[in-house]
């Protein structure tokens, strides 16, 4: 008798959200270089049977594409070009360190930084785009290659599920192994590890001609934080404790939100897309839609 | 081992409860909640008051517990118990002229004297000697007062309860009844116990003492003995003794020296120029003939001494001293040789005034029955509870233990101290973070 075993909560939720960004399409928001077919244009002009211009003949070009038929008419060697169409390879780097375990009663921010990354991946795959996904880990890397296959979903899925945001792990050591398998990196953090590195490693990234996406998940008791707390610890630091009472509680809100235009102007600068997300105040269905849309660079 | 004060024995425990108690209430950082962003917390010190279920920094506590006791301690005065006598003795040894010689009274007192007791000769005023054979000789006061003995055997008595269940008095005395004054017997009634009086012989009680009448050391061709022959008359109450040559020795028992010395310096005179005086006064007795003399009577010479005759001048012409065992009379008054100055009424008048007796008139009447009988009271000793306890008794503890407890406060500053840096320390990246 086979053993059937049972979906956790997060694949649960899961399944709404992947009916819900069913139909979105997340094109690549600039042209591709890559040469395999897919869906997202290329700088490339290929063959294909959608036209877009005529050039004259170089020397060099293949004689095979000149339109024979246009130069009996005219009497000059033109090349007929097309759009070519690739597809564009993306990787999901996941923050799962113990910042993200918050709320310590709902895992708010994981809950909603995974559900995040299954979606984009839901979408990336609907349109062809073979995904994978890294979750560092200082215990070993749990890295999903970029893949087309059916099961890819289901793995990553897994593979959230399975983990438990502990510990401080470096995203910028991680990034810069996969640059070269992925055309898209979207890295899904609350950005307070090593935050300048990261930056500095996403702009290499970008610079190299990958499609680098920050989003910044953060949760609303972070943003609003209740005020009950008295004395608060860094998770991933033990020597971190500060008393959040009603005479420092709004000096921590300007820092918070100083820091968080620093971090989006770091990544715009960097040539990153950032996306600001609030676990908790919308629902990860938007935060795709926002991050699948079409748009250009916030710092260009 | 008994404290004088042991009120602040109570008071010092009663301290040491409320620092044992506040060491229950310790100030401690509350509770924390994880909380990604609170690196963004302005960095400020945070404390609570809470109650602990053990007491803290339990070294500290000891030190300061210890240090309170030993203040406490050294306030409540500790004193070694002495092992207690049954019975002790306090005696009081009458070294008045009232008494006929210092023997009798020494054997008398060795008779009672033991081991712890005290022993306190008293004429006028009262000291404690520590044997029998270290009492001095009769004094010059002619009776002994009972008041200042009965006074220094209370402050004895005082200092003796802790030593003793019971304390006797005993007076050895001739007990004349000039011994007695108006405060005696309000004095008496403060001795809560009977006094036990042992007599020894008075002063005028021997007829025949061999040291009574008139010592002349003079020679025959003297002049004065004529003088002194009709000055005489009249039976000399106490021993005299007239020193015209040679050194003079201090009187003893009560006896009057003069000193009349032929041609040198008179006792306590000094040489001075050589003048010539018209008269001389004793008294009411004058005499006009020419007096010369090379010696004086120095103005300190005359402190504590009673002029007996003046010159007409109003210099003195012979002194009076009391000193220990009797009295001493200079005479700077030159006889003579020749004339009948000496046999002249007025001249033998003054002798007679310088070999009168001198003013220490020796009352030889004995205490009447009725003071004696309330003088010695009843019949029991004095119990120790009867007399108040020394309050000015100091112990022997007490500075050892305040400097015990200045030690014992630096090591616990000591303790202190090291227990902030070691907090400074811990809190050290809690700073650093803050920067």
């Amino acid at each position: 008798m086979a053993r059937v075993s049972q979906p956790s909560v997060l694949e649960t939720g899961l399944a709404e959200l992947l009916d819900a960004v069913r139909g979105i399409r997340w094109p690549a928001n600039t042209r591709l270089r890559s040469g395999n077919p897919g869906a997202h244009a290329s700088h490339l002009r290929g063959a294909s049977a959608e036209f877009m211009e005529y050039r004259p003949y170089r020397q060099g070009d293949y004689p095979g594409r000149i339109d024979w038929k246009l130069f009996a008419r005219s009497d000059r060697a033109y090349i007929r070009l097309s759009n070519d169409h690739a597809i564009l390879p993306t990787m999901f780097v996941l923050d799962g360190s113990a910042s993200m375990g918050f709320p310590a009663s709902s895992n708010g921010k994981w809950a909603f930084a995974a559900s995040a990354a299954i979606g984009l991946a839901s979408v990336a795959r609907n349109g062809g785009d073979p995904v994978g996904m890294l979750l560092p880990d200082s215990g070993g890397d749990v890295h999903l290659r970029p893949g087309t296959r059916q099961s890819v979903l289901q793995e990553m899925i897994r593979a959230v599920s399975n983990r438990r945001p502990s510990g401080s792990a470096s995203l910028a050591g991680s990034l810069s192994g996969i640059a070269r398998s992925a055309g898209r990196i979207v890295i899904i953090s609350d950005f307070l590890g090593d935050t300048k590195e990261l930056v500095a490693a996403a702009g290499r990234c970008a610079l190299g001609g990958s499609e680098v996406h920050a989003i910044h998940v953060v949760a609303v008791e972070e943003v609003r934080p209740p005020r009950s707390f008295h004395l608060v610890r860094d998770p991933e630091d033990d020597t971190i404790r500060r008393p959040l009472t009603d005479s420092t509680y709004d000096e921590y809100l300007n820092r918070f939100g100083e820091w968080r235009e620093n971090v989006a102007r770091d990544f715009a600068h960097a040539g990153v897309f950032y996306t600001i997300a609030v676990a908790g105040d919308e629902p990860v269905e938007h935060l795709v839609r926002r991050v699948a849309a079409p748009r250009t660079l916030a710092g260009s | 081992m008994t404290f004088l004060a042991p009120s602040f024995l109570w008071a010092g425990l009663a301290f040491s409860l409320g620092i044992v108690a506040l060491h229950f209430i310790v100030t401690r950082q509350p509770r924390s909640e994880d909380f990604p962003t609170a690196r963004f917390v302005p960095l400020s010190s945070v404390e609570a008051v809470s109650r602990s279920t053990r007491p803290t920094d339990l070294l500290l506590l000891l030190l300061r517990v210890l240090a309170v006791q030993s203040v406490a301690s050294a306030l409540a005065r500790p004193v070694l118990t002495v092992s207690r006598d049954k019975h002790v003795r306090i005696i009081l040894a009458d070294l008045s002229l009232s008494s006929a010689n210092t023997g009798d009274v020494r054997d008398s007192v060795s008779r009672y004297f033991r081991r712890n007791d005290v022993l306190v000769a008293f004429d006028s005023t009262a000291r404690v000697y520590s044997t029998p054979d270290s009492l001095p000789s009769l004094g010059v006061a002619p009776a002994g007062n009972l008041s200042a003995a009965l006074i220094a055997s209370l402050r004895s008595a005082t200092k003796l309860r802790d030593r003793a269940d019971s304390i006797s008095l005993i007076i050895v005395s001739s007990l004349p009844a000039t011994s007695w004054d108006l405060a005696t017997d309000t004095i008496r009634a403060m001795w809560p116990g009977a006094i036990q009086v042992v007599r020894v012989q008075a002063h005028g009680d021997s007829s025949g003492n061999s040291e009574s009448g008139i010592s002349m050391e003079l020679a025959t061709t003297d002049p004065l003995r004529f003088a002194l022959t009709l000055a005489s008359d009249n039976p000399h109450a106490s021993p005299l003794r007239i020193v015209r040559a040679g050194a003079v020795t201090s009187p003893e028992n009560g006896e009057m020296v003069l000193h009349w010395p032929l041609g040198e310096r008179p006792a306590f005179g000094v040489q001075g120029s050589t003048g010539t005086h018209a008269g001389l006064v004793a008294g009411s007795t004058v005499i006009i003939a020419p007096f010369t003399t090379r010696f004086d009577f120095p103005s300190d010479s005359l402190s504590g001494a009673t002029v007996i005759a003046r010159w007409l001048d109003g210099a003195p012409a012979a002194i009076q001293r009391n000193v220990v065992g009797g009295c001493l009379r200079s005479v700077n008054i030159p006889v003579p040789q020749k004339g009948d100055l000496v046999i002249r009424s007025e001249f033998v008048a003054i002798v007679s005034r310088l070999i009168a007796p001198c003013a220490l008139t020796l009352s030889t009447a004995p205490l009447p029955d009725s003071l004696l009988a309330r003088l010695k009271g009843g019949n029991a000793a004095a119990a120790r509870s009867a007399f108040a306890g020394d309050n000015h008794q100091k112990s022997p503890f007490t500075p050892w233990l305040l400097l015990a407890s200045l030690i014992l406060l630096a090591l616990e500053q000591f303790v202190r101290r090291n227990r902030k840096q070691v907090e400074v320390a811990t809190a050290a990246p809690f700073v650093r973070n803050a920067a």
